[in-house]
């Protein structure tokens, strides 16, 4: 039969019994029949009954008191006793359990003093890791702020140059229109000045014709001065011969009259004579005051003729310096309009440049602004990081504390002799 | 001539109506006289002037004429009135005055034509001595163009020289 305490227990209920009833009978047989053979049968029964439930009662409870011993100082933390097993029913079973627990305790606890050992020296690792990087981190942190700061000052300073990028390119743009339009203007110009200053050497060599011609006529009219002269002097001939004529002619008159009938028909001679000298000397009058008129004209025409030649020789020399000047105009002019075409050309990639400098500067600004919004994303990462560091070291703290903690409740333990 | 004017192809004038007279028309002082064609013998242009001493006043002076002498008379002088006309640039109206030895000329600054008038337009001079407005001897006074112009009477004109 299976050793076990309900076996026990039976096997002690049994004796109980038997050694009652074996009591009873012996008593039985060895007392008389009295009546109060019964009672001290039953008396002595139960006194043989009391003792086998108190010997078996013992055996139980010196075995659970040696579990309940050996618990006690377990619940000390002295696990250096095990209990000693003496039987091999379920108290055994249960001292060997205990023993083995006693041994997993052991075990545990060495493990875990080793474990709150390195738990409390990697926990005060972590601590002042922590209070490392959190210090780090708070440079980080601070240095990332400052970062975030002047990224954030850089974007308004990148917006600011885009800003004034944009009015530099708009600038650019417009100063490359109206440089274009002074090119066009200059190219027009540089042709107007080619073409005047033909026209004008044009005009330059038709003034000299003019000047040949303005001279030819000073000579003609001297020429016709001089005519005119000759015209008056013939003038006054013919009127002196008007004058004699008419004299001749009242003469005649005065002699025909005195001759009396026979002068008749030459009086009417005479008269007529005298009417043609009349006429003569009036047409010679009106000759001479026309003459007169023409030589007046003639003097005024000469003197501004000869004026005019003076005036010719000094615009003859203001033509040709003039024309120097013209051709040195024209020239310039070129020259100044190779000059606006190459600056509208410099303009016009300028304005390429420009165009693609704003370009460039937004996408700096973006760039900018990406760094701005990073490095505040950054900056409050590092704040986040910052109070998980904060946290973590708090954490570790508090672990190396529990480490600590753990450490002195493990300590209680005593796993060695 | 190549060719006569049409008054030279006419015939000869008619006889002359004996109440025309024939003047000549001259302008001397400073305004227009005339003389009787019969009282004019020659109009002459003037040469080398030579002054006469102790002359009468309107006496310019004396020149030569066909080889004498010629007495030039200058209205001008006659009415005190200053000759603004040099006698080289004036003419000499001979006159038909008799004076013995001597032919007497009246200066002119111009003479004009011969003109004829009715002698019914020349209306008499009432004045005692026949001297004009002006001083000047004049026989009779007639209109000539709207001008009034008095007929020298020369016998008159020269009656004091001849007595001088």
């Amino acid at each position: 039969m299976k050793e076990s305490i309900g076996n026990k227990i039976l096997l002690g209920f049994l004796g109980v019994i038997f050694a009652t009833i074996a009591a009873g009978a012996l008593l039985a047989l060895l007392l008389p029949e009295t009546p109060s053979r019964d009672v001290i049968s039953a008396c002595s029964a139960l006194l043989l009954g009391a003792v086998v439930a108190n010997y078996l009662s013992r055996r139980i409870a010196r075995e659970v008191g040696a579990v309940a011993q050996a618990s006690r100082i377990l619940s000390e933390g002295d696990l250096t006793k095990d209990v000693v097993v003496r039987s091999r029913d379920e108290l055994g079973a249960l001292a060997i359990s205990f023993n083995q627990m006693v041994m997993s305790l052991r075990r545990i606890v060495t493990e875990a003093k080793g474990t709150a050992e390195k738990v409390t020296g990697a926990a005060a690792g972590l601590s002042g890791s922590a209070e490392q990087m959190n210090a780090s981190t708070e440079e980080i942190a601070a240095t990332v702020e400052q970062i975030a700061k002047g990224a954030e000052h850089q974007a308004e300073l990148v917006e600011k140059t885009s800003k004034v990028m944009r009015d530099m390119a708009a600038a650019i743009i417009e100063i490359a229109g109206r440089a274009k339009s002074a090119a066009e203007a200059a190219a027009e110009a540089g042709y107007t000045a080619q073409s005047g200053g033909r026209s004008a050497q044009e005009a330059m060599a038709k003034m000299k014709e003019v000047f040949s011609i303005l001279e030819a006529s000073t000579a003609d009219v001297k020429g016709f001065s001089a005519k005119t002269q000759q015209i008056g002097t013939i003038v006054e001939v013919i009127n002196k011969i008007a004058q004699q004529t008419h004299l001749l002619a009242l003469n005649a008159s005065i002699e025909a009259a005195r001759a009396g009938e026979y002068g008749k028909g030459f009086t009417v001679v005479a008269e007529e004579i005298r009417k043609l000298a009349g006429e003569a000397g009036a047409s010679a009058e009106r000759i001479a005051a026309i003459t007169k008129e023409i030589q007046g004209e003639s003097a005024k025409v000469l003197v501004s003729m000869e004026g005019a030649s003076k005036e010719i020789d000094a615009g003859r020399k203001v033509l040709t310096l003039t024309g120097q000047a013209l051709d040195d105009i024209v020239r310039v002019v070129v020259d100044e309009v190779k000059k606006v075409q190459e600056i509208s050309l410099l303009t016009q990639q300028q304005t390429k440049g420009a165009e693609e400098m704003v370009k460039t500067i937004d996408e700096i600004a973006k760039v900018a602004e990406d760094n701005a919004a990073s490095t505040e994303e950054a900056s409050a990462a590092t704040m986040e990081q910052t109070t998980s560091m904060e946290q973590m070291a708090d954490s570790a703290q508090q672990l190396q504390a529990l480490a600590e903690s753990l450490k002195t409740m493990v300590s209680r333990f005593k796993v060695a002799a | 001539m190549a060719e006569a004017s049409p008054e030279l192809l006419q015939a000869p004038s008619p006889p002359e109506p004996e109440d025309l007279a024939r003047l000549v028309l001259l302008r001397a002082a400073g305004g227009w006289h005339a003389l009787e064609l019969a009282a004019v013998r020659e109009i002459s242009p003037i040469g080398r002037v030579t002054r006469v001493p102790n002359a009468p006043p309107e006496v310019r002076g004396i020149t030569t004429w066909h080889g004498k002498v010629l007495v030039l008379y200058d209205l001008a002088q006659r009415r005190a009135a200053p000759a603004n006309t040099p006698p080289a640039d004036r003419f000499a109206v001979v006159l038909d005055v008799t004076i013995p030895n001597l032919d007497v000329a009246l200066l002119a600054e111009e003479v004009a034509e011969i003109r004829t008038v009715p002698r019914s337009q020349i209306a008499p001079v009432t004045t005692g001595d026949g001297a004009g407005s002006r001083g000047e001897r004049v026989k009779g006074l007639t209109e000539l163009d709207g001008v009034q112009v008095g007929i020298l009477d020369v016998a008159k004109f020269f009656t004091h020289l001849v007595g001088a």
